[in-house]
């Protein structure tokens, strides 16, 4: 870009740190504005970049992936505005945008999508779309990120807090936040919300309901969109059926705001949800309760993110852990990772290999955990076609198995039941 | 005999071999504490170092959030949090201290003497305000900190220290809260700014309270004036105690104590200034799940 690197430069460390040996797990943006990358078997998170003066406008927000299918770049977005590219091969850092945000104003979420979309979503409800191109650039022989076609700027209303963007429909951005009610929006066509959530009838004593869309997640492959409220509600709106939510569900015993929330992937109603005081639990949108508590945080939880071929979740929150949990096995934490400054956002690495100290080797045998991280696919046929294939390996063991039969006792006849048995011959 | 003792069926020989058992317990100990005496003063500085007792303390379970100050992360976290500006020496402290509603005399003359502990410091009735509506106003004449005491049945139990202008506040529980009045042998206090001793806060959290703890007082402590106030952690009860040191010689010192004395344990400390229902905490105190090893602590 034009404008030269703000004074606050952020650097990469070494590469040697990022070598391809033992890819990092999980990915941390830091509220000192550290990048982390930890694994399950180290309990120490390497930072790589490195941060030198303290400004607060540094501070991670939100990061995601450049690229989804190579996962070789990643975008963080920083409080003040700026979004940084940081490749994980060769250890350089590409500036992307030094937009940096207007009075008070400051980065709420990033999205990116195709290897050009970047999505930037501010607190005051501006929300720009810019196409970048990565190129080597003639003069340095360094990577320039390049701004492609015109920026798509949006106005979301004041007081954003959430923006998710579609991936299946890819132009389409979804945005909310207090007294903002949820919007979904098309970039093709900025000018209007394709559509704007109704609020809620009034309640019992005829009260205007308040707005607070807290977080907002698509359910993948659908243009479905879950929303966490101020007001521990989760609510799931189906755009094509009605403008009002089609389920709400009220934690029972949690007023507290819904800070964070994951979808179960392959497991449609369930979703993992996060609050302020450090409640972790897993909710059934049709049996709209809590199905399970997980055990740890002891602040605010701020990200969660599901592996996408496991049945393990990362959470993490402002009291600096990041903690690991199956969703099967039990309450407890797999595993948790100090992480040294507040953590605002978490992206998990479908490179990672699971380590079996972490996750029980029972729930994942060798070969299937192999094959799904080798291939890195997360399609849903495909995944439908191996659990086929694992339901009929599943019967052929059965098959194996010998039918253990009970021998029948043979009783002494006694003189008293020698009738019936006569009669059981018969 | 412990062995043997239990198989005695008597219960009147039972209870005297147990009583000479006891003798001859008591009479080994007397003689290894004569023994080490001995060494001691025949070896000088050469006897071998004393045994150290076993403690829940010293059996602490080791936290993995242990502050480093040699950490370049931790000291670029403390340089940037909302406690920062006073260690620059930026602000100087002003606190406002008030009260839940309609407080009772033994919490009024609690706050009276905190007047007087905490210099800069002013005492308000709280006249029914809420705390969101008292936190803006207190900012706009350049308050730093906000201590509310709350109280139940006339006995202050609860505080809430909001730092301003924008968090974080911690809440506690107070217990056994002494005022001067009901101390012996008290000193006379002064108007020199004192020293303030924040003792055993070694974990990230502890580190954080600490802070805000010693962002109460002014920063150029009047030497002259030999007051000093102590907030000591132990066991993640916070003491507090308020004293006058004298030098007696080159190696005595004797104290006097000045002030009320209390006992804080942290409920909960949470970003922002106070706001229960929709604020962000950065720890909250949950029994069930964190007080499962009487050797875990937390500050």
């Amino acid at each position: 870009m034009a404008t030269p690197m703000p004074s606050i430069a952020l650097k990469m460390n070494a590469p040697t740190n990022l070598s391809s040996e033992q890819p990092y797990a999980v990915f941390a943006g830091t509220n000192t504005g550290f990048l982390k990358g930890c694994s399950f078997s180290n309990k120490s998170p390497v930072n790589i970049n490195s941060v030198e003066v303290p400004v607060k406008g540094n501070e991670i927000v939100d990061i995601c992936w450049w690229d989804n299918e190579k996962e070789s770049f990643i975008l963080a977005g920083h409080k003040d505005g700026r979004v940084l590219n940081y490749s994980l091969d060769d250890g350089t850092v590409i500036n992307v945008s030094t937009k940096l945000t207007e009075d008070k104003s400051f980065l709420r979420s990033i999205r990116s999508y195709g290897n050009s979309l970047v999505v930037t979503a501010f607190s005051n409800g501006k929300v720009d779309c810019n196409n970048y191109a990565l190129s080597k650039s003639s003069q340095s022989g360094n990577m320039v990120m390049d701004q492609r076609a015109t920026a798509v700027a949006l106005n979301a209303g004041q007081d954003l807090f959430c923006m998710d963007h579609n991936i299946s429909l890819g132009s389409q951005i979804a945005t909310g936040g207090k007294e903002n009610p949820l919007k979904i929006w098309d970039i093709t066509s900025p000018e209007q919300p394709i559509f704007t959530a109704k609020n809620m009838p009034n309640d019992w004593l005829n009260l205007r309901v308040p707005i607070w869309v807290m977080t907002a997640e698509f359910v993948p492959h659908t243009s479905k969109i879950v929303s966490g409220t101020g007001y521990s509600q989760i609510r799931l709106y189906d755009p094509s059926a009605q403008r009002r939510p089609v389920i709400e569900v009220q934690l029972k015993g949690c007023k507290d705001p819904i800070t964070a929330l994951a979808l179960r992937p392959s497991f449609e109603n369930q979703l993992v949800v996060g609050t302020t005081t450090g409640t972790l639990a897993l909710v059934d949108l049709r049996k709209k309760d809590i199905i399970q508590h997980f055990k740890g945080p002891s602040g605010g939880v701020t990200d969660i993110k599901f592996h996408n071929s496991c049945p393990l979740f990362a959470a993490c929150g402002i009291d600096r852990y990041v903690r690991f949990y199956d969703v099967n096995l039990n309450k407890k934490q797999l595993h948790s990772i100090y992480m040294q400054s507040q953590v605002n956002c978490l992206l998990f690495s479908s490179k990672s290999l699971l380590d079996e100290n972490v996750v029980g080797p029972q729930w994942y045998p060798k070969s299937k955990t192999a094959d799904l991280t080798s291939e890195n696919s997360s399609n849903l046929s495909d995944q439908s076609e191996k659990q086929n294939t694992e339901d009929d390996n599943d019967e052929s063991v059965w098959n194996t198995f010998k039918v253990i039969q009970t021998k029948k006792r043979k009783k002494q006849p006694k003189s008293s039941s020698t009738g019936k048995s006569k009669i059981k011959k018969v | 005999m412990s062995l043997i003792m239990p198989q005695i069926k008597n219960k009147q020989r039972r209870g005297e071999v147990y009583k000479q058992y006891l003798k001859e317990k008591r009479k080994a100990k007397l003689e290894e504490k004569k023994k080490r005496r001995k060494e001691e003063k025949e070896m000088g500085a050469k006897a071998p170092p004393k045994k150290k007792p076993k403690t829940i303390e010293s059996m602490r379970v080791p936290d993995e959030t242990m502050v480093d100050p040699t950490n370049l992360e931790t000291q670029l976290d403390l340089e940037q949090d909302e406690m920062a500006p006073y260690f620059r020496q930026e602000t100087t402290p002003k606190v406002l201290i008030t009260t839940s509603d309609r407080p009772k005399k033994k919490t009024n003359s609690f706050c009276k003497e905190l007047k007087k502990v905490i210099p800069n410091s002013f005492v308000k009735y709280r006249r029914g305000l809420d705390l969101k509506k008292i936190i803006p106003q207190a900012i706009e004449r350049d308050f730093t900190d906000l201590i509310v005491i709350n109280e139940d049945a006339g006995e202050p139990n609860g505080l809430v220290l909001c730092h301003l202008p924008d968090g974080p506040t911690a809440e506690f529980k107070m217990m056994n809260a002494k005022l001067c009045k009901e101390l012996k042998r008290l000193g006379e206090m002064t108007e020199h700014f004192p020293e303030v001793n924040i003792h055993n806060f070694n974990t990230r959290l502890g580190v954080t309270i600490g802070r805000m703890l010693s962002c109460l007082f002014p920063h150029r402590p009047n030497y002259q004036g030999r007051r000093v106030v102590t907030f000591h952690n132990q066991r993640d009860y916070i003491f507090f105690r308020h004293h006058r040191y004298q030098f007696r010689n080159t190696e005595k010192v004797s104290l006097q104590e000045l002030g009320p004395r209390f006992l804080l344990r942290l409920r909960s400390l949470q970003k922002g200034t106070f706001d229960s229902k929709s604020g962000m905490y950065l720890w909250i105190h949950k029994r069930h799940e964190m007080d499962t090893s009487r050797r875990k602590f937390h500050l």
